[in-house]
């Protein structure tokens, strides 16, 4: 596995990371089996690989939100950009806390889903603001700078809307807002437009790529649609049989596949795998 | 809500309540299920008509329930003045009957509200706890379950002397446990939705998850059972007020003259007995009719409890 | 008196006493030896029953069993006056410092032992130096001998009237607790004395069957066999004898008057003697909101005791003007009437005014005081709420707040509805209670730390003094002052009512004492018609 020298120093490097899920009587299954990957300031890197290969395991478990019975190892170094990097496997409960939402953000799939139905609009930002620490006063004008920034109007009617009245379009958008309104340096993005029209899926990966770019945070962006990594992507890397067969600038990648299973899934069966 | 439900994690089986509700609401009258609607909205009627003679109590009657008059002992029930007659000492047998729905009420609603909030988070709590917490509230919980009430009263009261504190502490230690078994399966269940997950992605907190995303969420079933609660509080304080460790003996509530009226069984006065039994009888019933009626619906949505 | 429901297992005695009916009359058919009447038996539904049956544990009431049990140096007549019972006479010198008894010679214990002066030196010195609930009636005993098997000697430091009344506490056998001591725990399970029965069986919660002890000094008893039968819900006891499971019982004044509308058709009759047991409503003076004696005077003049015994009594009592109302040291007197007027008068003149609310108010603010009580009690219970209303009526706050008997914190309460009262030698109830080195804080039964010299006084004079004219003076000059300072509001005398079975003939009349003991005073001249 080469790793080509990328400008700048890595904002999160990845080293050896082991997911494993307990499937009864004792026995582990091992789904990820040795992970490495660098996250590089101002890019976005896709993963990509089969469903079932452990991509969403993957991003889960880098900020601590894998499920129940699954174990990660490994390390994960993030230049938080003030001091020395932290172990994102390593830190104790209360460090995650404060590290997930204001330096790692997080969207899911089915961001309508993602919102407490019953909190309004507002008060997701006010709730995720106060836990950061954000005085009252500025709570209301940071959700609307984030807002803004997702080109949605943060009008009172969006404020006070409920999650429902939303559109998924909207609802994403939302999602988003809500996981850059701390400015994180790095987001982690999973199957995020699965269940988006192709219209709205380009505005919404155009918005989060002119964001990575101009804040120069990093964006992993979890898919299993090689299109989605080949447009909106500076770097691809391929997960398959818990490992990373390959990665590269996407162009390139694409261009001329090196791994078997790379090529197979660029040969003809794109789309292949929900 | 948006989403489906995912399947629960904890299992069904773990949110059925072994031994069900007891005491005088473990009978279930079958002709109420097939009623319905009109049973259902005649027991409203019946206990709201009690909520409003306690609250009205005052303006209701002109006579001080707790003031005797020596010259008017024993009156029948219909002698001018005195609707319902009146007890050994001139007591006005109405009076009581309105200030004892009153401090019945009062009970009842505190009670209540004490075994809701008991029961959600102890039932919360084990639902997000780890493995060992969890089970300890439920062991608990199927423990208490065995025991019968008044023992626990009477335990607690010998304790701490019989006071209206105590009869809360009683309520609430015998009745939090079908509310806690809800609010686990619930909360449970709630777990697993991907809003809980985006806002533990958002930094917040297990507490903060718990109290504002996790309980609120498990709220509407809750709402449900805690206006039954109220109506069990005040059965089980009429209980306890008739064998003597309720509220102050000489506080006027429904039990407490029920116990007053026991030793006049032999002499004429069947009125001093039969008031408060039938106020005590009517209000089991209308609150069996509620708790037949929720059982159905619960049922229907898949729990039991 | 307890009103909770106990569960019933009575069963036991009842066939206990029908077997030895059947006995009894099996033995009458084959034309024994047993007189006519004797072979009877009577049982008795009674609601306390005590820890342990030995008199010397117990100060102030006698609970039935052990009346019967035991017997004492002296007695009491009708007129409870003392008369020889287990002393056959006595001489009195030294100005009252020294008692000289010759006792009977042909008393014999239960168990077979004979009785003698060594039984009497060994319970007075052994009960005076004992620390016992009983100490203080020989506190003023320096030495008690016995010269001979049939003669004591009792030396005083001071005369002391009520000795004799002292005496009439049961002795106690010598010779089985000189080794374990006078408090012996299986003594007062299984107690020996020289009374006319003999305890045969006692289960604890359900009964005590005694037997006629043939060796009675005065004879054999007229009744062959009482039976006790423990029953603490009057309710229970009323229906117990309405269907036959017991022949007589001590009734509480509602159960009474049921009983009486029933009387003669059932079999039964009722037997209702006066008590010198009283109910007043003390005042805790170390509070100091009750140190003007203005409106305890008012307070007396507003209870209408009439109403009281009317409908907390039903009729079974009579209103109480002072501790000596059934005594022989009564000084006659108006007593306190239901007087409104009086009440406002004795008031106003005091500086009072009437509030907003219709509270009497003066410089310290409104009268106005938390009336308690045994809650287990009912019938005091029942009376703190009409005393309450009346007391309300004229102008005093007073809320009744019944509290367990556990619970009373003399210290902490402010007015209390208390009861005492003794048909014996006055001096027994009346320094505890009201004598100041009696008080709350040095140990004493003086629970409203009620202080006043000139009562002191007349207690000590009456106490001490020998001769009647005195005496009488003493208690006279006691009486005015607990007009003028009065302690309590006092309230009602009680009467005791015992239902008891047509055909039984002997019980007769006397005062009896705290909660109606003493009704088998005469138990040894009882029979049935079988």
């Amino acid at each position: 596995m080469s790793r080509r020298a990328a400008p700048g120093a890595p904002l999160l490097r990845v080293g050896g990371l082991v997911v494993e899920a307990a499937t009864g009587g004792g026995a582990v299954r091992r789904i990820v089996d040795g992970l490495d990957l660098d996250l590089h300031p101002g890019e976005v890197t896709a993963l990509v690989g089969r469903s079932g290969s452990g991509k969403t395991l993957t991003a889960r478990s880098l900020i601590g939100l894998a499920p129940r019975g699954v174990l990660a190892r490994g390390s994960a170094l993030l230049d938080t950009g003030d001091g020395a990097p932290v172990d994102l496997l390593a830190l104790s409960r209360r460090r995650l806390r404060a590290v997930r939402g204001a330096r790692v953000g997080a969207v899911f799939q089915e961001a309508q889903a993602g919102l407490n139905p019953t909190v309004r609009v507002g008060g997701h930002f006010t709730e995720t603001l106060a836990a950061h620490g954000v005085p009252r006063s500025e709570r209301r004008a940071a959700g609307a700078a984030a807002l803004a920034r997702v080109g949605l109007v943060p009008s009172t009617g969006l404020w006070t809307a409920y999650p429902f009245e939303l559109s998924g379009g909207q609802a994403q958008r939302v999602a988003i807002a809500l996981a850059t309104v701390l400015a994180p340096r790095l987001l982690i993005a999973d199957e995020i437009t699965s269940a988006l029209d192709a219209v709205t899926r380009a505005e919404v990966l155009d918005l989060l790529r002119g964001q990575t770019v101009a804040a120069g945070c990093a964006l992993l962006l979890v898919t299993h649609d090689l299109d989605v990594a080949g447009r909106w992507a500076d770097r691809i890397a391929v997960l398959d049989g818990g490992r990373i067969v390959e990665h590269g600038r996407a162009a390139a990648l694409l261009a001329a596949p090196a791994h078997p299973f790379t090529r197979a899934l660029v040969g003809g069966d794109e789309g292949a795998g929900a | 809500m948006v989403g489906r439900e995912p399947p629960r994690q904890r299992g069904t089986a773990a949110a059925t309540v072994r031994g069900g509700p007891r005491g005088l609401l473990a009978v279930r009258l079958p002709a109420a299920g097939r009623a319905g609607g009109a049973a259902i909205a005649a027991a409203c009627a019946a206990l709201a008509l009690m909520a409003a003679a306690a609250l009205l109590a005052p303006w209701l009657t002109a006579h001080d329930p707790v003031a005797t008059d020596t010259s008017a002992v024993s009156l029948p029930p219909g002698t001018p003045g005195h609707p319902l007659g009146t007890d050994a000492l001139g007591r006005d047998l109405a009076a009581r009957m309105l200030f004892g729905a009153r401090s019945s009420l009062l009970v009842g609603v505190v009670a209540g509200a004490a075994t809701v909030v008991l029961g959600t988070l102890l039932g919360g709590l084990a639902a997000v706890a780890p493995r060992p917490v969890d089970a300890l509230i439920t062991r608990t919980a199927d423990a208490l379950l065995a025991l019968p009430l008044v023992l626990v009263a009477m335990a607690i009261a010998a304790v701490a002397g019989s006071s209206f504190g105590t009869v809360v502490a009683a309520i609430a230690a015998t009745a939090w446990m079908p509310v806690a078994l809800i609010a686990r399966a619930e909360v449970g269940a709630l777990r697993e939705r991907p809003f809980v997950r985006a806002a533990r992605g958002l930094g917040l907190s297990r507490t903060r998850v718990l109290t504002r995303h996790l309980l609120p969420g498990a709220l509407p079933p809750i709402a449900a059972i805690a206006a039954f609660e109220v109506g069990h509080a005040v059965l089980t304080e009429s209980t306890l007020s008739f064998l003597g460790i309720g509220v102050p003996a000489n506080r006027p509530s429904w039990g407490g003259l029920l116990a007053d009226a026991r030793s006049q069984m032999l002499s004429g006065q069947w009125y001093a007995v039969a008031v408060p039994a039938a106020a005590i009888v009517a209000a089991i019933i209308a609150v069996n009719v509620l708790a037949t009626a929720f059982d159905r619906h619960a049922a229907a949505a898949g729990r039991t409890w | 008196m307890s009103e909770q429901r106990r569960s019933s297992r009575i069963r036991p005695w009842a066939a206990a006493a029908a077997g030895a009916a059947v006995l009894a009359a099996a033995a009458g058919c084959t034309g024994g030896a047993s007189d006519d009447g004797a072979g009877a038996s009577l049982t008795y539904a009674l609601g306390d029953e005590p820890e342990q049956l030995n008199p010397v544990l117990v100060d102030e009431h006698l609970d039935p069993v052990t009346e019967m049990v035991f017997r004492g140096l002296t007695a009491h007549d009708a007129d409870n006056r003392i008369v020889p019972s287990l002393a056959e006479s006595w001489d009195v010198g030294d100005g009252g410092r020294t008692y000289n008894f010759t006792l009977r010679d042909d008393v014999t214990w239960h168990d077979g032992a004979e009785f003698g002066a060594d039984d009497v030196v060994f319970t007075v010195r052994e009960v005076r130096d004992g620390g016992l609930p009983t100490s203080h009636k020989f506190a003023g005993v320096e030495k008690v001998t016995a010269p001979d098997d049939r003669t004591v000697v009792i030396e005083l430091a001071e005369p002391a009237p009520a000795l004799l009344d002292s005496l009439s506490n049961g002795i106690l056998p010598e010779h089985l607790l000189a080794d374990k001591g006078i408090d012996d725990p299986e003594f007062g399970r299984a107690p020996v004395g020289t009374g006319p029965f003999r305890l045969e069986r006692w289960e604890h919660r359900e009964y005590a069957e005694l037997r006629a002890f043939a060796d009675y000094h005065e004879g054999p008893p007229g009744l062959d066999e009482v039976v006790v039968a423990y029953v603490p819900d009057a309710a229970t006891r009323l229906i117990r004898l309405r269907n036959g499971e017991v022949d007589a019982a001590s009734l509480e004044p509602r159960q009474a008057a049921q009983a009486a509308q029933a009387a003669g058709d059932d079999g039964t009759r009722l037997a209702v003697y006066p008590t010198a047991d009283y109910r007043g409503i003390l005042f805790n003076m170390a509070d100091g909101m009750f140190d003007d004696p203005a409106p305890r005077r008012a307070m007396n003049h507003a209870v209408d005791r009439e109403a009281v015994v009317t409908t907390v009594l039903h009729g079974y009592g009579a209103p109480a003007s002072g501790p000596l109302d059934r005594s022989a040291f009564h000084t006659g007197g108006d007593g306190y009437g239901f007087d409104p007027d009086r009440v406002e008068s004795i008031m106003a003149d005091a500086g009072y005014r009437r509030n907003g609310d219709g509270i009497w108010t003066g410089d310290d603010g409104p009268v106005e005081f938390e009336l308690t009580t045994f809650a287990e009690d009912g019938l005091r219970a029942a009376m703190i709420e009409v005393l309450a209303t009346q007391l309300r009526e004229q102008g005093f706050d007073v809320t009744a707040e019944p509290t367990p008997r556990d619970s009373v914190d003399w210290a902490e309460v402010q007015a209390f509805l208390i009861g005492w009262g003794t048909p014996y030698d006055p001096d027994g109830s009346l320094y505890g209670p009201f004598h100041s080195t009696e008080a709350l804080g040095k140990g004493g039964s003086n629970y409203g730390s009620y202080a006043n010299k000139k009562v002191d006084g007349a207690l000590d004079r009456g106490r001490r003094t020998g001769g009647t004219e005195e005496r009488r003076d003493a208690y006279a000059d006691l009486q005015r002052e607990l007009v003028d300072d009065p302690p309590y509001v006092w309230v009602s005398y009680l009467d005791a009512v015992n239902a008891v079975p047509a055909d039984l003939e002997g019980p007769r009349e006397r005062t009896l004492a705290h909660h109606g003991y003493g009704f088998f005073w005469n138990v040894h001249d009882w029979t049935r018609a079988d």
